[in-house]
């Protein structure tokens, strides 16, 4: 009789097994299975992903996995897209660079997210990694174009190259051209965040000797009228992000960019269209059946021209638009495109404080109760009711990211006066796999009760100007049990449900804190209780210590770590740890 | 020799080879079908070994080896049907990837990890790749616990070791989705 016990099973067919498996939790639940299966695991893994780069070091990272080919790491808070992360903070990629640069010799991938890159750094890459094929630096900084030259004149075996929402000190276009004239295995190239021009004819050499490219997404320098020629050296494009998507109108320029977008049979997303004017925007009206995907968070064009072009696009699954869309344009999304998965609605004209257009919280409506499969909403608006979001919840239980930006801090509900707490509370009770949610409008402590009595799948919560007392936040981490990530500003919490949820802390990523009622003292405390967090004080007006304890802090990143306190801080980070001597007052 | 419901005689005519499983039940096959196992085809490439002799397969189940007949008798067929022509390929491929489906989602867990055994002792590597990736999409999004159950393994970790790296693994390498 054959035995049938697991452990018969030779390491190579295990090997093999495993290479079907690329998820990073499950290969993490692959590594504890038995202590073999660690070893053969950690030397298989391929691809690691860190989702705060201060939680391991890259040494440690290396000594566990020594044959990666693909990195994945995170550097600043969420937060620092809205200006709220201080420069110089932290996030810098250099040691994990230098780092895989001995111990990686084949690493093929590299993705980056809010990091500080150099051109040394980029440099370094192009010259370390033979087969380097990936490079995604998304809302990056700290380098130029000097780096990308250097990227593009050695990385012989490149695929991607996305800068997407990265900052480059964008000296000038020419870095393009030294892609080697040989070169021809480019897939993807996003550099829609540059500024200046990059040459037209080595871009479009090189779109033209690459026959595998299905991503282009230029930058807003690049013309109209160069469109067309680019789009016939590559009709195999996938995805096209335009320039500046206006001109003056010329018949001929007009039926050769339709004539070249026809050509694109492949073509599913569309993005760019900057400063777009109408009369050209039919010039995509042949592929719109087609399309996917369509960013128009750059076109200012209003919702008559919004509502022909989406009223089209009945396969459409993820719309960004600007608010110019209003709620007719949403109503017809909803009756059109009853394959949208995810909507954002961007606002014009943020600063305003008398709303410039007809977008009301009827638009979501529309769309959540049109749109069956819509499970991922971010959406600026002016007024919200609870009877919108009740109604909104009801139709849509399948929401699994849903964000509202009510423009005006503590807007109550603009029916009822009241607090948007019973809608939100809505939201989080029908829609049981929501795992993203951020907060708006005026809310008292009971949304946080909601929240932590339904939100259970909950793993991104952001806030900001709501709450009465320490109890919001207590309920929120007392209650939601897979919650990761919670960033906070200006809300009335402190110190007792910090402390009181300390252990809380240790199973989430990170913890962000500004402009609210925690006292140096508690941080102290926190950082001295539990070793495993790091606890930073950022504050610009100087060393906390000068102050009384009972000062609150500006701004607190707590966050979980294995790699101990950092060393690369500013002047104005402090690190709390078992050292810091708490002075009774 | 046995010649059971799952073993039907070859057609007259073809060169055949015999298999015997590890319970000593023969299996007669047509040649083409016996050299997709690769052991079987080293067997018999070395010098002086006639196609008379019956292969002794002594690791692998007379069930295990039944299926594993039928389906590389399947896979000769199908890729005879294929030839030059892409409509031909296609359909060709398509009927094999319905035939691989089919045989994973008869087995059973104990089942599937025979197969796996056998495919790798007889070095058949295309069978051995899907019933691999089969295995892989068994315990995807499972607990560390009903991994261990499905091989039957024990955890050797101490609580320290264990304790470490699920920390190590929680703390650094688990992910949340995108901003």
């Amino acid at each position: 009789m054959q035995k049938m016990a697991g452990s018969s099973f030779p390491e190579e067919v295990l090997e093999h097994v495993f290479s079907f498996i690329q998820d990073g939790k499950d290969r993490n639940v692959i590594s504890l299975v038995c202590k073999s299966w660690y070893e053969i695991e950690r030397w298989s893994r391929r691809r690691v992903f860190v989702g705060n780069c201060y939680a391991i070091s890259p040494r440690m990272v290396i000594r566990r996995f020594p044959e990666v080919r693909s990195v994945e790491l995170k550097g600043k808070p969420h937060f620092a897209d809205f200006s709220l992360v201080p420069d110089g903070w932290g996030g810098y990629v250099g040691p994990w660079i230098a780092a895989m640069a001995a111990a990686y010799p084949w690493l093929e991938e590299i993705r980056l997210k809010r990091m500080v890159v150099t051109d040394e750094g980029l440099e370094l890459i192009s010259k370390s990694f033979k087969n380097f094929k990936v490079l995604v630096l998304s809302s990056c900084e700290g380098f130029s174009t000097v780096g990308l030259a250097a990227i593009a004149a050695n990385c012989r075996n490149l695929r991607e190259l996305d800068l997407r929402e990265s900052e480059v000190e964008d000296l000038s276009g020419h870095w393009l051209s030294h892609f080697p004239d040989n070169y021809t295995s480019l897939v993807s190239l996003n550099i829609s965040c540059l500024t200046s021009e990059v040459s037209f004819s080595a871009l479009e050499r090189l779109v033209g000797r690459c026959p595998n490219l299905r991503t282009l997404r230029l930058n807003r320098a690049v013309p109209l009228d160069r469109l067309a020629n680019l789009l016939r050296r590559a009709p195999q494009l996938v995805e096209f992000g335009t320039g500046v998507y206006a001109s003056e109108l010329r018949p001929d320029v007009f039926s050769n960019l339709s004539g070249a977008f026809s050509g694109c049979k492949e073509l599913k997303g569309l993005s760019g269209f900057w400063d777009a004017v109408p009369v050209y925007v039919p010039a995509v009206y042949p592929i719109c059946s087609r399309l996917t995907s369509l960013n128009l968070s750059y076109a200012t064009i209003q919702s008559p021209d919004l509502i022909k072009l989406v009223s089209q696009c009945q396969n459409l699954q993820r719309l960004w638009v600007l608010d110019y869309i209003e709620d007719t344009g949403l109503d017809a999304l909803a009756a059109s495109c009853k394959d949208l998965r995810e909507l954002r609605v961007f606002p014009s004209d943020p600063y305003e404080a008398e709303p410039n257009v007809s977008l009301s919280e009827q638009g979501l409506v529309s769309v959540s109760a049109g749109c069956p499969k819509l499970q991922s909403v971010l959406y600026f608006c002016r007024q919200m009711s609870n009877a919108a979001l009740r109604t909104i919840a009801r139709n849509r239980p399948n929401m699994t990211r849903f964000r509202l930006c009510i423009i005006e801090p503590r807007t109550p509900d603009y029916v009822t006066l009241q607090p948007l707490d019973a809608g939100f509370g809505a939201i989080v009770e029908h829609c049981k796999d929501l795992q993203r949610l951020s907060l708006s409008g005026l809310l008292t402590d009971r949304v946080f009760e909601y929240i932590g009595t339904f939100a259970k799948k909950l793993e991104m919560l952001s806030v900001a100007f709501a709450g009465e007392s320490d109890l919001g936040l207590h309920h929120v981490l007392s209650g939601c049990e897979n919650l990761r990530k919670l960033e906070i500003r200006d809300c009335p919490f402190g110190d007792k449900a910090l402390l009181a949820n300390a252990a809380k802390l240790e199973t989430m990523r990170s913890l962000w804190m500004s402009s609210c009622c925690v006292s140096f003292g508690a941080c102290k405390l926190l950082g001295q209780k539990m070793p495993r967090l790091n606890v930073e004080v950022i504050d610009e007006r100087g060393p906390p210590d000068s102050r009384p304890e009972s000062c609150h802090v500006e701004k607190l990143y707590i966050y979980r770590t294995v790699a101990g306190p950092r060393f690369d801080m500013p002047p104005f980070v402090w690190t709390m740890d078992e050292d810091s001597e708490l002075r009774l007052s | 020799m046995a010649n059971n419901g799952e073993n039907p005689s070859p057609d007259v005519g073809g060169k055949t080879v015999k298999l015997k499983a590890d319970d000593g039940e023969i299996f007669e096959v047509e040649e083409a079908v016996a050299m997709e196992l690769q052991t079987v085809k080293s067997f018999f490439d070395d010098d002086g070994v006639s196609y008379d002799t019956v292969v002794p397969l002594l690791n692998v189940s007379s069930t295990a080896l039944a299926k594993v007949i039928q389906y590389c008798r399947r896979a000769v067929e199908l890729r005879a049907k294929s030839g030059d022509d892409e409509g031909a390929n296609e359909k060709a491929r398509e009927e094999r990837e319905g035939l691989e489906a089919e045989l994973v989602r008869e087995e059973s867990d104990e089942g599937i990890k025979e197969l796996i055994l056998a495919a790798n002792y007889l070095n058949i590597k295309d069978m051995l790749s899907f019933l691999c990736r089969a295995v892989g999409d068994r315990i995807k999004n499972k607990s560390v616990e009903y991994v261990r159950r499905f091989f039957v393994l024990e955890n050797d970790f101490s609580p320290e070791e264990e304790e470490r790296t699920r920390n190590e693994v929680a703390w650094a390498f688990e992910g949340v989705d995108a901003d």
